[in-house]
């Protein structure tokens, strides 16, 4: 069997196989929850989102 | 007599001002403790005595001609390694900073000054604050004063010991999956991780911008109250720090009450693999509050362990970009535990991390709207393993690793993502002979609520009479 092609995430690096596998398995659960949540809704995020979110729900549950 | 060093941090800055002690004896109170302790402890990377006792000694002098002074009259603090100091060497922990010296000073330490608090040095810490347990390859693990054996937690692994060897008065910590509240946790201290953005990161060491938190830990939580009341609040030097009044945490502490609370306990996902002892110490806190009227609820938290995969893409991608150049041109000046956590990172796709970010807002919504329907405040176990042992978690990069990273942190990061305030607390019973530690976590810049809270139970536990026998 030949060695496995190791990703480079710029010139002149390459990730050890364990590295690879590990991002794999991080990938693999993350992609599912963003399949289990992600919808329509956020096409129009805004880039205040967080800030705003926070700020409503401090004074919904003052 | 109580040695000066064992003075909370209050009481110090009461005697400074009553004029009952000058600050230049606290500094020598405290470094008369590093002398005696630090060899065993490993506490400081780098101690800045003289630099103190000059600046104690200044503020002494000035003390007497001004009318008024700051919050933190003349009492001396140390920090993790990662606050810039313009002109001062700040490690970050690593090999790859041993020699840095910043040219700009953090806001949360300018506040600090400008209160009258003194600095006695860099504490140890984690690699880059990349790790929960205490251990670093280029400085030595740092000890628990509880017991040398076992780990400080991490990553503040030094704001954890120096605080509860009574060292200094309080520290500030950082937090990206827990790494105030774990050191606090272990050592016997309370920490606040505040809710994201209430406290500029302007001038402190970037590990994830998205995820990263400033904060104290202190033997009180009236002290904690007060060194966040002087960091918090909006900077025009992080444009993300937010703009919202900064409660009034002080009258909180000074009223503390649990009667009438709705405290939501969150079992699940936060009681998955948890030791006996750390339930019965969790246990003993709910009965204390129960005990101060306060009523018992059972809440559900839904699915953690999706907000965990999210927050691994943010963390990891957000590491990896910050330290792309060192990994091409220094790699071999990594530890390996940190080189594989920041490596992981890079394979990441932009779209991936984005989704991360972009589903935020709508499921911290979910969880707040969720988890708070019912009650006031969270309790949960900061961490639900007893204290682990050093030489059984000095793994680096070896089988296994990463699933002590998690189970480490498995109670605390998942309010990272989240943004929320978390208050860490120390339990009424240890757990084998150390401490152990519940977090009380409330709906974003309720900090004021967690202090009244946390007060009462202090006071009804007693916890911050109880000090390790160094």
């Amino acid at each position: 069997m030949s060695d496995p092609v190791l990703k480079q995430p710029f010139i002149d690096y390459s990730f050890s196989p364990e590295a690879q596998e590990r991002a794999q398995k991080v990938q693999d659960a993350g992609r599912l929850t963003i399949k289990k949540h992600f919808n329509n809704s956020l096409f129009d995020t805004e880039p205040s989102q967080l800030s705003s979110t926070l700020d409503n729900l401090a004074s919904e549950n003052a | 007599m109580t040695a000066l060093n064992e003075l909370s941090l209050d009481d110090a800055r009461k005697f400074v001002n009553n004029g009952d002690v000058t600050s230049l004896e606290l500094v020598q109170a405290c470094l008369k403790q590093i002398e005696k302790h630090d060899d065993k402890l490993n506490t400081f990377i780098r101690l800045e005595s003289e630099l103190a006792q000059t600046q104690a000694e200044e503020f002494d002098k000035n003390r007497k001609r001004q009318s008024e002074i700051g919050l933190l009259a003349g009492v001396p603090l140390a920090h993790k390694d990662m606050y810039y100091r313009a002109g001062l060497f700040t490690t970050c922990g690593s090999k790859i900073r041993r020699d840095y010296k910043s040219t700009t000073t953090s806001t949360a330490i300018e506040r600090l000054a400008k209160s009258g608090a003194l600095n006695l040095g860099g504490l140890n810490m984690a690699e880059f604050a990349f790790s929960p347990t205490g251990h670093n390859t280029h400085f030595g693990a740092c000890r628990n004063p509880w017991n040398t054996d076992y780990v400080t937690g991490g990553s503040s692994s030094g704001s954890g010991s120096a605080v509860a060897a009574r060292m200094a008065f309080g520290s500030l910590g950082s937090d990206t999956g827990g790494s105030i509240r774990l050191p606090a946790g272990f050592c016997g201290l309370v920490g606040i991780k505040p809710t994201q953005t209430r406290v500029s990161r302007y001038g402190v060491m970037g590990l994830s911008f998205s995820l990263d938190n400033v904060g104290p830990l202190t033997r009180t939580v009236k002290d904690n109250a007060l060194i966040l009341s002087v960091i918090a609040g909006h900077d025009p030097k992080d444009a993300t720090s937010s703009t919202q009044p900064v409660g009034n945490y002080l009258e909180a502490v000074d009223n503390p009450s649990a009667k009438g609370f709705k405290i939501g306990i969150a079992r699940g996902y936060f009681e998955d693999g948890a030791d006996d002892t750390i339930i019965e110490s969790r246990d003993a806190a709910v009965k204390s509050f129960t005990e101060q009227g306060a009523s018992i609820v059972e809440i559900d938290c839904g699915d953690i362990n999706h907000i965990n995969s999210l927050a691994a893409f943010i963390a990891g991608t957000e590491a990896a970009t910050l330290h792309a150049y060192w990994l091409r041109h220094r790699r071999d000046d990594y530890g390996p535990q940190v080189l594989a956590r920041i490596e992981s990172g890079l394979q990441f796709s932009g779209v991936d991390y984005l989704h991360a970010i972009q589903l935020r807002p709508k499921i911290i919504t979910e969880f707040v709207k969720k988890a708070f329907a019912d009650c006031d405040i969270i309790l949960a176990p900061t961490f639900n393993i007893e204290t682990p042992r050093i030489n059984e978690t000095n793994v680096e990069d070896g089988q296994g690793f990463e699933a002590l990273m998690s189970t480490v942190s498995h109670c605390t990061r998942p309010f990272n993502y989240l943004t929320l305030p978390s208050l860490s607390l120390p339990t009424p019973e240890l757990a084998n002979e150390m401490p152990a530690s519940i977090q009380l976590i409330a709906p974003p810049f309720h900090e004021k609520l967690l202090y009244r809270v946390g007060s009462a139970y202090e006071k009804h536990t007693s916890f911050s009479e109880r000090a390790p026998n160094l």
